[in-house]
């Protein structure tokens, strides 16, 4: 790996994602100030509920109020357009503060969502550990690598500001190492490797980030150490060079 | 005018050798105090030290010690040797510690352990909580806990996905899909997937429509069904995670546990505290596994008042395992706090908080199992202090109380910790007038002092007891590090003890005032160059004392000196003599001059005191003049009224009088102004009297001879000059060289008076005069002149306002022998 800047360009968020919070966009906004990459919301308006609404029979069960309730096309639509321009308007506070470069897109067809974006290999997708209880974790995670070739988990909490950038590698020619040192030369932050051969959860020490190639931990591991760690940790889906 | 009678006095002259009484040199068997080894504090003081023997070995409550005597007779030392030894008898007192009470949190329990122990029970707790905060944390990231979790997750996760694809399957056999809307989930008509619009839906019949909306709502109550069952579902789940939790934390927690357990186990109580402990670290783990967000809220919780403070233990007071006996602890501060222990609070966000690591020991805690030594004026003057110790002595147990919680001054929550047994002895010490006057207002005191110690003030001198001081003089000179005492000034020093004891046969043991002179008469040697101390060094030390502080003493003879005060020292006058008086001002006494002076003329028979009338002179100076007023009215002319009208008065005196000292001297100016017969100046004349006329011991004896030697010194001693003093005061005289070598000379006379015949004799030169078988007083005698010129005033007085004058005074009625009865016809 050189060691040129990081392979990155962008990061993308899924804005219409239940658990996406302010902290979320905040800290995905904080990580591409960091790395000096663009970051990229995106908000899938899903039209079927509003074609629900239409018919004459449509209703909801409200989880909230565990009832049921009609459903009418104008709540419908006006719910959508209420969640866009929230998510809108967090999107661009986050991405100001940071002084990034920004780009909004509301996605109005499933299969768009579900390609893969446009320059998937310098993208990275942000997916919050505990923000999808009734999601599962795999399915989660599965879906952003399809979205992107690198994964950022981040913790349900404040995570560090600062600290050395935790290269979590399982040989010399890990991919992981390269990045890690590109992001703490961008980051300006120590980098430390660490052997994955013996590594658990328990042992990986303290860090800003941690970079691992995907299937150095179980996707249960890497739940672990987003939550009990508190630290960001980025999933690069790179083949050893 | 009838002749006068020469007085022929037996010698009142005291002998030069009753004067100062030396030490006796050639009993003391040293050279040098080197020689001589240290003797502790006890002589001559049997009395206190019985009681003290038995108040420190009686173990029944109430049994405390009260030690009282004057300043500097080193109760406290002697108390606190006999303790020492005492104390090997007492097992060694229980360590006490506070732990956290898991059931009252506000009342924090205390647990006894053997000497020792408690710094290790500490520790010991330390240790496993700081090997839990990296066990537990490691405990749950093993890979074991979180495939278990994972495991509980999955049954949950697994649980709603199968309820909800299983629905979605049926609806997809239906030709439906399940939406999520923003609010919730829906059931939708689809084709291949894609909810229909509604205008192909409109395209249907009625009855496939009918027939949709039938079938969804056949399926919405299976949908509301999956919903209503996920909190139940989700609490199945914290169950599982909780009892998770729990197993893994037991596992982790146990072997720590009962490891410190192990180590206690002679100890239930300590075994049933660290149950406790494990079932509430099993019941929150939770702070060990979470790490606070941010430093701020890391620092404060591993901080005093942190959450993990519960599982610390708070070690109020700990013996030394290999020391024996019982501890001695000195308060010098008792105030409530310092004396039952403490609350403390600290300050968290602007609320004052506590708990039971800010509980504090006070000085019952650490002499709890031995002795406490308070001094009763500190104890006193403490709010709160004196009422509370009484009231713990009571209750046989510590009680710490917060002070400004009962006041008022905090209404923050606060503790009510265990109390504490209490087995200890409590010593007070203080000045007799406090015991005497607590024991008067305070009826609780002889209930918890039944002990009292009363040390001496002197014992007697003997050639023993002289010898017995010398060793108490090494022992100050040895505890001082001072040089070595030579005999001569070991001498010297034990006259100086018998002047402080104002008693030639007695030797004060006041011993603080006995190690000042040593360390300065070391001093003086030191600045001599020499390596031991001699005499000259401790006369030195002696003059340098009275040096300092004589300042006044030299400004007062100089104004005698200067005539500005009156006092004349030789020739005689009528109606005036001169008393001696002392002063005492900051531990410095010495001896005055002052002329008193009497007037007398016919009146109503008083006798005017100008001191009491002008409110200068005290009780006790009245009651010496209304003494020598009563003395006067039963001796002469008894078959008369008293018509006498006299004043008496000390010239020049500016302050109060006290004492009834001068009354003798009172008495013959009085005398001296009725007979009209001069007295002599140039004997000063010190002691009270008596209605009888006998003259009786006073104080300052010393002082007051020295006083008015002094002053006739510097005006040149006349070899008549002289004090005379009462007879009974002979045995005080520990009079200064000087003084005595001018009366080994002849220069200056010392008197001693028994009764005021033989004093106006002295003064006067004319025999008192004793009343005779006629009843009457030898003719021209002093007593003969007072009586005439009194029935002289009686009769003025009978006579005032008729136009003669009157005659020649009537003739006197025999006093005795009473008239023969007469004879019955």
């Amino acid at each position: 790996m050189s060691s040129a800047g990081p392979p990155f360009k962008r990061i993308v968020v899924d804005l219409h994602c239940s658990g996406c919070d302010r902290l979320i966009v905040q800290q995905a906004a904080e990580f591409a100030q960091m790395l000096q990459l663009e970051l990229f919301g995106r908000f899938f308006a899903d039209p079927a509920p509003a074609r629900l609404a239409a018919l004459p029979f449509a209703r909801e069960f409200r989880v909230g109020e565990r009832a049921w309730a009609p459903l009418e096309g104008d709540n419908v639509s006006l719910e959508l357009s209420l969640a866009i321009a929230a998510a809108e308007r967090l999107f661009t506070q986050m991405s100001a503060a940071a002084a990034i470069p920004r780009r909004f897109q509301i996605i109005h067809d499933q299969d768009v969502l579900e390609q893969p974006i446009d320059g998937r290999g310098e993208s990275i997708a942000v997916i919050h550990q505990s923000g999808y209880a009734s999601e599962s974790f795999d399915r989660t995670l599965e879906s952003a690598f399809q979205t992107a070739a690198s994964v950022l988990i981040l913790p349900g909490g404040a995570a560090p500001k600062s600290g050395p950038i935790l290269a979590v590698i399982t040989g010399p020619n890990d991919p992981a190492a390269g990045i890690a040192a590109a992001l703490a030369s961008a980051a300006g932050e120590r980098l430390l490797r660490l052997d994955a051969q013996a590594g658990t959860a328990a042992q990986v020490p303290d860090a800003r980030l941690i970079v691992a190639r995907r299937g150095t931990f179980s996707n249960a591991t890497l739940a672990l150490i987003a939550a009990r760690k508190k630290t960001p940790v980025l999933v690069v889906d790179t083949e050893p060079a | 005018m009838p002749t006068e009678t020469r007085a022929v006095l037996p010698s009142l002259a005291v002998a030069p050798a009753l004067l100062r009484r030396p030490a006796n040199l050639a009993a003391l068997t040293f050279k040098t105090t080197a020689e001589c080894p240290p003797m502790d504090g006890f002589t001559g003081q049997k009395r206190a030290l019985d009681a003290v023997r038995f108040g420190s070995r009686v173990s029944k409550p109430g049994f405390n010690l009260f030690a009282i005597g004057a300043p500097g007779a080193r109760m406290q030392q002697s108390v606190e040797t006999m303790l020492a030894s005492a104390r090997a008898d007492r097992p060694a007192p229980s360590d006490w510690v506070y732990v956290h009470n898991f059931a009252a949190p506000h009342r924090p329990t205390a647990i006894g352990l053997p000497a020792g122990r408690a710094p290790l029970f500490q520790k010991a707790m330390h240790e496993l909580i700081e090997d839990l905060k990296s066990a537990l944390p490691m405990a749950f990231e093993s890979e074991d806990y979180q495939k278990r979790r994972s495991a509980v997750d999955e049954v949950f996760q697994k649980k709603q996905a199968d309820a909800f694809t299983a629905l979605r399957d049926k609806a997809e056999a239906a030709q439906l899909v399940l939406l999520r809307t923003p609010l919730g989930f829906a059931f939708a008509p689809a084709k291949n997937g894609t909810v229909i619009s509604p205008d192909e839906f409109r395209t249907w019949d009625e009855a496939k429509q009918r027939e949709v909306q039938k079938t969804i709502e056949a399926l919405e109550p299976e949908l509301e069904h999956i919903m209503h069952q996920f909190p139940a579902w989700e609490k199945v789940r914290r169950e599982e995670v909780r009892k998770l939790n729990r197993d893994t934390a037991s596992l982790t927690i146990a072997p720590l546990i009962e490891d410190a357990k192990t180590k206690f186990a002679d100890m239930p109580q300590v075994s049933a505290h660290l149950e406790a402990v494990r079932a509430d670290l099993i019941e929150n783990i939770g702070m060990f596994i979470v790490k606070p967000e941010g430093e701020e809220a890391q620092s404060a919780a591993m901080g005093p008042g942190g959450p993990f403070d519960r599982y610390e233990v708070n070690v109020m007071v700990s013996h030394d395992a290999t020391a024996t006996g019982a501890p001695i602890v000195q308060e010098m501060h008792p105030t409530l706090g310092h004396l039952t222990g403490r609350i403390e609070y600290m300050s968290q966000q602007g609320a004052l908080l506590t708990n039971f690591r800010l509980i504090k020991p006070g000085a019952m805690h650490r002499a709890n199992g031995g002795y406490l030594l308070l001094d009763v004026r500190s104890l006193l003057t403490e709010p709160f202090s004196w009422t509370a110790l009484k009231r713990l002595l009571k209750q046989g147990e510590i009680v710490i109380e917060d002070v400004n919680h009962f006041l008022g001054l905090t209404s923050t929550v606060t503790l009510e910790p265990d109390p504490i047994p209490l087995d200890l002895k409590i010593v007070l010490f203080g000045d007799r007038m406090l015991y005497y006057m607590l024991a008067m207002y305070d009826p609780e005191l002889t209930e918890h002092f039944k002990v009292l110690a009363d040390f001496e003030d002197d014992f007697d001198r003997s050639e023993a007891n002289e010898m017995a001081m010398a060793h108490i003089i090494a022992n100050l000179a040895y505890e001082d590090k001072l040089r070595p005492l030579e005999c001569e000034a070991v001498g010297l020093i034990i006259e100086q003890a018998a002047r402080m004891a104002e008693n030639s046969g007695k030797l004060s043991l006041l011993t603080g005032e006995l190690r000042d002179l040593i360390i300065e008469a070391d001093f003086r040697a030191g600045e001599a160059g020499r390596t031991v101390t001699t005499r000259a060094d401790v006369q030195k030390a002696l003059d340098e004392q009275i040096r300092r502080a004589a300042r006044l003493r030299d400004r007062s003879q100089e104004s005698i000196l200067r005539e500005i005060a009156l006092i004349d020292t030789q020739g005689a006058r009528t109606g005036q003599i001169n008393g001696l008086s002392v002063l005492q001002l900051g531990g410095f006494a010495f001896g005055r001059p002052s002329r008193i002076t009497c007037r007398v003329r016919p009146g109503s028979g008083n006798v005017l005191d100008i001191e009491r009338e002008t409110k200068l002179g005290g009780p006790i100076h009245s009651k010496g003049v209304l003494i020598l007023s009563g003395f006067l009215a039963g001796r002469f002319a008894l078959d008369t009224s008293m018509s006498l009208y006299a004043s008496l008065v000390m010239e020049q005196s500016y302050g109060g009088v006290e004492g009834d000292s001068a009354s003798s001297a009172e008495l013959y100016t009085l005398l001296s102004a009725l007979a009209d017969v001069p007295l002599r100046q140039d004997i000063a004349v010190t002691g009270s009297i008596n209605q009888q006329g006998e003259i009786q011991a006073i104080g300052g004896a010393n002082e007051k001879i020295e006083g008015f030697f002094d002053i006739c010194a510097k005006r040149g001693l006349t070899g008549t000059q002289g004090v005379a003093i009462p007879k009974s005061n002979v045995q005080h005289l520990m009079l200064r060289q000087d003084v005595v070598e001018a009366c080994e000379q002849g220069r200056f006379t010392i008197y001693a008076i028994g009764t005021a015949d033989e004093g106006i004799a002295l003064l006067t030169g004319i025999a008192a005069g004793e009343r005779g078988a006629d009843g009457r007083f030898t003719s021209g005698s002093v007593n003969a002149k007072v009586e005439d010129r009194l029935r002289a005033f009686a009769s003025i007085r009978q006579h005032f306002g008729d136009s003669k004058p009157p005659a020649a005074a009537p003739e006197p009625v025999p006093a005795a022998p009473p008239a023969p009865p007469p004879v019955a016809p």
